[in-house]
């Protein structure tokens, strides 16, 4: 049965390096691999907002990544075009 | 007047003239009786009479075994006889194949002779409805017929749902697997499969393997620590689609068992691999749901 969080993403969060299978997004078909405890499906519910932040903390910090990469271009007089025609 | 005549030519005295005649007569009429009756002496006891020509009163003393069975023999395949009294002979069973027989006692409806050996005849048991009468190790055996190069069966799954794993050694997709009964084991099983098979940019790369029950197909050759799989992808799109693995194996199963074909995947880093869905699958409109298939075609031989 689907849910409404993703449990793959919150197993990758919240166990990083740990194997595991699921099957379409169902934790009653959960393989867990690990000699790690098997996490409920609770304790996965529980850090879905935590998972959900993280992800766009890590969007976020993309966009001004590039946004700072762009100020620094023009600082120097360049724009995206420029490296465009560059081959970059 | 000449004297009568006998059946036996025997000439007799006349009535007429017996004062004068009859010593010689008496005497012409004894001697042709006994010259007549002259074969009918002598023999021995035991002995019969039996006609020596087509001459009248022309016999000879003979013994008295003609026409009769003084012995029985048995030859092959019998046994018993004798000699003397009501004899009996029987049948050895089975009649062996060299005396003309089938050195066979009983049959089962259906059933074929044949001969599995020189001077040796064996039973072939009747086959299942459809099957021909084929040669196999130069005897004659039941088989199912085969195709000809005929797709005899198609089978296949679609799975439509996701799959996400972060196992480093090859694993099942669940429910994509096929299970096949080849009509023959001379049949071939052409698998097709086609596979949306997905890691995220810069950091994974996944494996599939083709399987056939344990068996990995359609394998690499094995050189050092590379790694051997039938296909995989390099995390190239974290969020959109990508090309999906496609490809096909024509196997030779050698079986007429149910034979399953599957599909494993993995990264060997340990990252996440997905199918049907991409590593970001966020609720949004450019993310896309895919489905994959395994389809596997009985080729008859």
């Amino acid at each position: 049965m689907a849910q409404n969080i993703d449990l793959a993403k919150c197993l990758v969060y919240l166990y990083p390096g740990v194997e595991w299978a699921l099957d379409d997004n169902n934790f009653d078909t959960l393989q867990w691999f690990s000699d790690l405890e098997k996490p409920t499906l609770a304790e996965l519910q529980s850090i879905w907002s935590e998972v959900v932040a993280a992800e766009q903390a890590k969007e976020q910090a993309k966009i001004q990544a590039k946004l700072d990469a762009e100020t620094k271009l023009a600082a120097l007089g360049l724009s995206i075009d420029d490296l465009k025609a560059l081959g970059f | 007047m000449a004297n009568p005549t006998s059946n036996f030519n025997w000439q007799m005295p006349t009535n007429t003239d017996l004062v004068k005649d009859l010593p010689a007569d008496f005497e012409v009429f004894g001697q042709a009786v006994d010259t007549s009756l002259a074969d009918l002496k002598g023999g021995t006891s035991g002995q019969i009479l039996s006609k020596n020509s087509n001459t009248d009163m022309d016999f000879v003393w003979i013994n008295n075994d003609q026409g009769d069975i003084t012995g029985v023999t048995a030859g092959t395949g019998l046994s018993g006889g004798g000699t003397s009294g009501a004899v009996t002979v029987s049948l050895s069973i089975p009649v062996v194949e060299t005396s003309g027989g089938t050195n066979q006692t009983a049959y089962t409806t259906g059933d074929l002779l044949y001969a599995s050996a020189s001077n040796t005849l064996a039973k072939r048991a009747i086959g299942t409805s459809g099957q021909v009468l084929t040669v196999a190790g130069g005897v004659p055996t039941w088989a199912t017929p085969a195709g000809g190069g005929k797709v005899l069966q198609v089978l296949s799954t679609i799975k439509s749902s996701t799959f996400t794993t972060t196992s480093s050694t090859a694993t099942d997709v669940t429910d994509l697997s096929v299970t096949i009964t080849p009509s023959s084991t001379l049949s071939k099983v052409l698998v097709h499969y086609n596979l949306a098979l997905y890691n995220y940019v810069g950091v994974g790369i996944s494996f599939m393997n083709l399987v056939r029950g344990s068996t990995a197909l359609s394998q690499g050759t094995a050189d050092g620590s590379r790694i051997v799989a039938t296909g995989g992808i390099d995390g190239t799109n974290t969020y959109g689609p990508q090309p999906a693995i496609a490809g096909n194996y024509l196997d030779s199963p050698s079986t007429t068992s149910a034979t399953t074909y599957k599909i494993q995947v993995w990264a060997p880093n340990g990252t996440q691999t997905s199918v049907n869905r991409s590593y970001e699958d966020s609720n949004q409109s450019n993310r896309p749901r895919f489905a994959s298939v395994i389809t596997v075609m009985e080729i008859g031989a």
